[in-house]
């Protein structure tokens, strides 16, 4: 059921149980996107939405593709080309949000990669950056210049992790689940105002309260193909939302 | 702190600290519009693609609208360098109107970065421009709706215009200050056309008020020959028909 809280003199929604999972707020100092269904999209492959940054990586024929999906309970589908390191960088354009001491904020994806084990996955709060994860040579993040609080799945590892950036260093990693492509799952970030807490699927997986980011970040996601095979990536929804 | 309140059978909610200052609205005869954190735009021309774009630009340069990359803010306008170049952005549509009885709210945070800019913001029949190409006027013809405007050092005026005429002006403020962005909101109460600067009531009218069907809009341009940025935090509208 949802429940609401007033914080900053903003109404927050929340899911009754689980304090940490924001669904909605109003306040003139909310600042807030929610995907929705039907985002507008560019007429051609690989049909961009007009409100992210979408940059493609795609050596071969074929094409990558990022649409709004056609399976209800969803909207958006993310299908990389078929090399490995083809894949799709994607982050909403702007950079509205910032880790800034006493004003809240919340981030959620839920997803579902197609493969547990051949693919390259991140979702979270990230500096504007065309190449959050490495384009090719090696898997992982491309530590120069990145900066952010996300989960990271890297390719042949089946353990998604929570990662926590500051100018290019990493300053948290900490194992959260093994990703398994059967079932969508809830990814989250929430920042308290003081200290940032990852949970997935609700339960908290660690928290970090020094070394924060310092830069405007902005819901972001990567997806890579780890093999020479299209990967898909499923989106049920993801908001951010925060208090300032 | 924020609270709710029933208006025509919507659920409207607004600041506790002032009823005039509507932030959402639920309900089956409600018209929204929010600027988007996030604003889409179109993959060639980078022009959000909500609105109706029309640049100005006489040398060399590009007066450009982008989503602001810093914390808080929605988009930023930059003008190109001579005096006259800016931005005229109208909401697609024109979904909004002033009928008895059935209120509607628009408002807007926004800062230039220089005080002798030209603006002309809030809602109005949809046109191309709603300043004069070649002077710090307004274009008359045409023009109708209910907004803040500015020429260059002069004080922001609230302004009505009906049928290609004035027919409300007061001053809201004294020139433009660029230390701070300011927020400039219209209530249509449902008999009256209120104007609020930072929350404090500049003038009301109830008489010869535009009853064409009106879109937000905002026209900022450059009062000389030097680059002007305009950054907008929030903009909406609501109606409740």
């Amino acid at each position: 059921m949802v429940n609401s809280k007033v914080i900053r003199e903003a109404l927050v929604y929340y899911e009754e149980g689980n304090e940490s999972r924001w669904i909605d707020a109003v306040g003139n100092n909310v600042v807030k996107r929610i995907l929705a269904p039907g985002m507008a999209s560019n007429d051609a492959a690989p049909y961009k939405p007009t409100s992210l940054i979408t940059t493609v990586t795609e050596t071969g024929a074929g094409s990558c593709t990022i649409v709004p999906s056609a399976t209800a309970g969803e909207v958006l589908v993310l299908t990389t080309d078929d090399a490995e390191y083809e894949g799709l960088n994607v982050q909403l354009r702007g950079e509205a949000f910032k880790i800034s001491t006493g004003k809240p904020f919340y981030f959620g994806i839920k997803c579902k990669i197609s493969d547990a084990t051949q693919s390259d996955l991140l979702v979270g709060m990230c500096q504007l950056k065309t190449d959050l994860l490495k384009t090719a040579a090696a898997h992982g993040v491309t530590a120069a210049a990145v900066e952010g609080l996300f989960f990271l799945k890297a390719d042949a590892a089946t353990t998604i992790k929570a990662k926590g950036y500051l100018v290019g260093v990493e300053v948290l990693t900490a194992n959260a689940a093994t990703v398994e492509d059967t079932a969508m799952h809830i990814y989250e970030i929430y920042y308290d105002g003081a200290t940032v807490y990852w949970y997935l699927d609700g339960l908290l997986v660690t928290s970090l309260a020094a070394s924060l980011p310092t830069e405007d970040l902005t819901p972001s996601i990567n997806v890579r193909a780890g093999e020479n095979a299209a990967k898909v990536l499923r989106i049920a929804w993801m908001k951010a939302i925060q208090i300032n | 702190m924020v609270n709710s309140k029933w208006i025509r059978e919507a659920l409207v909610f607004y600041d506790g600290d002032n009823q005039a200052r509507w932030l959402d609205a639920l309900g089956n005869n409600v018209v929204k519009y929010e600027l988007e954190t996030g604003t889409p735009v179109d993959d060639t021309t980078g022009d959000p693609t909500r609105f109706v774009t029309t640049v100005v630009e006489a040398g060399a340069g590009d007066s450009l609208t982008i989503n602001a990359e810093a914390a808080g803010e929605k988009i930023l306008i930059t003008d190109a360098a001579n005096e006259f170049d800016g931005v005229c952005l109208t909401l697609r549509g024109e979904a909004f109107k002033v009928t008895a009885g059935t209120p509607f709210y628009f408002g807007i945070k926004i800062k230039p970065s220089r005080t002798d800019a030209d603006f002309l913001i809030g809602v109005g029949e949809t046109l191309t421009a709603y300043l004069a190409a070649a002077a710090h006027t307004v274009i008359a013809a045409a023009l109708e709706g209910a907004f803040f405007g500015v020429n260059t050092t002069a004080a922001v005026k609230a302004l009505v215009y009906k049928d290609n005429a004035l027919s409300s002006t007061a001053d809201a403020a004294t020139a433009l200050t660029v230390t701070a962005a300011h927020i400039y909101e219209i209530l249509w109460d449902g008999e009256y056309l209120n104007f609020y600067y930072d929350g404090t009531l500049v003038t009301q009218t109830k008489t010869t008020l535009p009853d064409g069907d009106l879109t937000p809009f905002l026209h900022v341009r450059n009062g000389s020959a030097n680059v002007t940025t305009f950054t907008v935090s929030w903009m909406r509208c609501i109606q409740i028909n």
